[in-house]
């Protein structure tokens, strides 16, 4: 309905009346939780930390899938046809992550949830890899409720990915 | 021609005066009760002679003679058929709340499958917006009804853009016959498929030239295609469980199109 009385300006002619009347939205109490009015459209402004990861993503890239030490996670949303590539090398040694890449192809928000979640593995031993939830993610870049699904693919990719290299390290032994 | 013909039929059903002889009664009877015979209700608004002239000329469906916008409240509830968005009585748009339970086929008089009447839908939208668009009611100058207005407007144009929309189209059929499509938090246990994917997506992303575009947004739509055209015949086969797992091919080839698209804005 909002978006309709927005566009209403777009069309016809821009009468006193209407400029009055869009005055008086913009200035409405629903509108007082930090929107940004854009050319006549609305848009809520992301959390910092979502657009920092989103600008600036960490750790993109791949590891080579078919070598022992690294895990892949390969997970995807039909909802909204994105798809999440979430790769860990793991030290044999002490089951800790050395390294860990992603690559997102999806919104905002499903990146920024990969980039973040490769950020915390770091260093990372497998079970608490293992038992990083999607609330970690979203209380972090403070995801809106619509786009919580996008952390909880990031905790599927997380969690196939270590299953991935837990089940190459039992057949290699 | 014969599409025109039927749409123009259509349009006219909607305000139709079928149910006139009793609506209208008691829709004039409700306002002469409060305008002609009592004192005037603080919520009623008189038009002034001026601008009730402008309205006919103009053509607009608004208060006519007497009537006023409260009447309708009367009408919503005794109008039998609820796609006469127009009162009977007073030709006053009705208010919107009535769009909740309009089926988009419906209010497009068309047949509810997945091959439409692309022909027939685009005319029918164009005599739709000609009926609801603001620009129509400026000159009411009667806020409520230019925002009634706006809001039908908007209907119509997501209604019409749903209808359009392959996907879109499909998973509203689903829904109506009780099946969940492309749902959030469903998952895909394909990685094959979600490896070619990501391929295709590497492949748009390091794209040099147009060139290599034209090859993949070749075949991406082909894909398409072939992907419509089997939702089709799966859809007159009534296999909907197989629908659901073909949708979510279609909405990864339309991603991938997406992406084509803005990697194309990026050259130029």
């Amino acid at each position: 309905m909002f978006a309709g009385k927005l566009i209403l300006s777009r069309f016809g002619a821009p009468t006193a009346k209407r400029a009055v009347g869009l005055g008086k939205l913009f200035t409405a109490k629903r509108f007082a939780f930090s929107p940004l009015v854009l050319n006549g459209v609305m848009r809520r402004s992301y959390h910092e930390n979502v657009i920092d990861h989103y600008e600036k993503p960490r750790n993109v890239g791949s590891l080579d899938a078919k070598s022992k030490d690294v895990g892949t996670g390969l997970v995807g949303a039909p909802a909204c046809g994105d798809v999440m590539k979430l790769q860990i090398q793991v030290n044999k040694d002490d089951n800790k992550i050395e390294k860990a890449v992603f690559k997102t192809f999806g919104c905002g928000s499903a990146i920024a949830s990969s980039s973040y979640a490769t950020e915390i593995l770091h260093g990372m031993h497998l079970d608490d890899a293992m038992n990083i939830k999607n609330k970690d993610i979203s209380e972090h870049l403070k995801l809106p409720p619509v786009k919580l699904h996008c952390s909880m693919l990031a905790e599927d990719a997380i969690k196939a990915a270590v299953k991935d290299y837990r089940k190459k390290a039992d057949l290699a032994d | 021609m014969n599409v025109i013909g039927r749409s123009r039929k259509f349009i006219s059903k909607l305000f139709s005066r079928k149910t006139r002889s009793i609506q209208s009664k008691s829709c004039y009877q409700f306002s002469a009760r409060y305008f002609s015979i009592g004192p005037r209700e603080p919520h009623s608004r008189n038009r002034n002679a001026s601008v009730n002239r402008v309205n006919q000329e103009m053509g607009v469906f608004t208060g006519k003679d007497n009537h006023t916008l409260s009447c309708c409240d009367k009408c919503t509830e005794e109008c039998e058929d609820q796609f006469r968005f127009f009162c009977e009585g007073c030709k006053y748009l009705k208010d919107p709340s009535i769009l909740d339970s309009v089926d988009h086929f419906e209010l497009f008089d068309i047949k509810e499958d997945y091959d439409i009447d692309i022909e027939k839908l685009d005319e029918t939208f164009y005599q739709l917006q000609q009926m609801f668009h603001p620009d129509r009611f400026t000159m009411t100058g009667d806020e409520d009804l230019m925002e009634n207005s706006t809001t039908y407007s908007s209907f119509i144009n997501n209604s019409y853009k749903l209808l359009k929309d392959d996907l879109e189209r499909a998973k509203y059929i689903l829904k109506k016959k009780g099946y969940k499509a492309l749902e959030e938090g469903d998952q895909i246990s394909d990685i094959e498929y979600l490896q070619q994917i990501m391929e295709i997506r590497e492949e748009i992303e390091s794209s040099e030239t147009q060139e290599e575009l034209n090859v993949l947004k070749a075949d991406t739509l082909l894909k398409k295609q072939t992907i419509v055209e089997k939702v089709s015949s799966l859809f007159k086969a009534e296999a909907y469980e197989e629908i659901i797992e073909t949708l979510v091919q279609l909405r990864y080839t339309i991603r991938i199109l997406e992406a084509i698209d803005k990697r194309e804005r990026e050259f130029i």
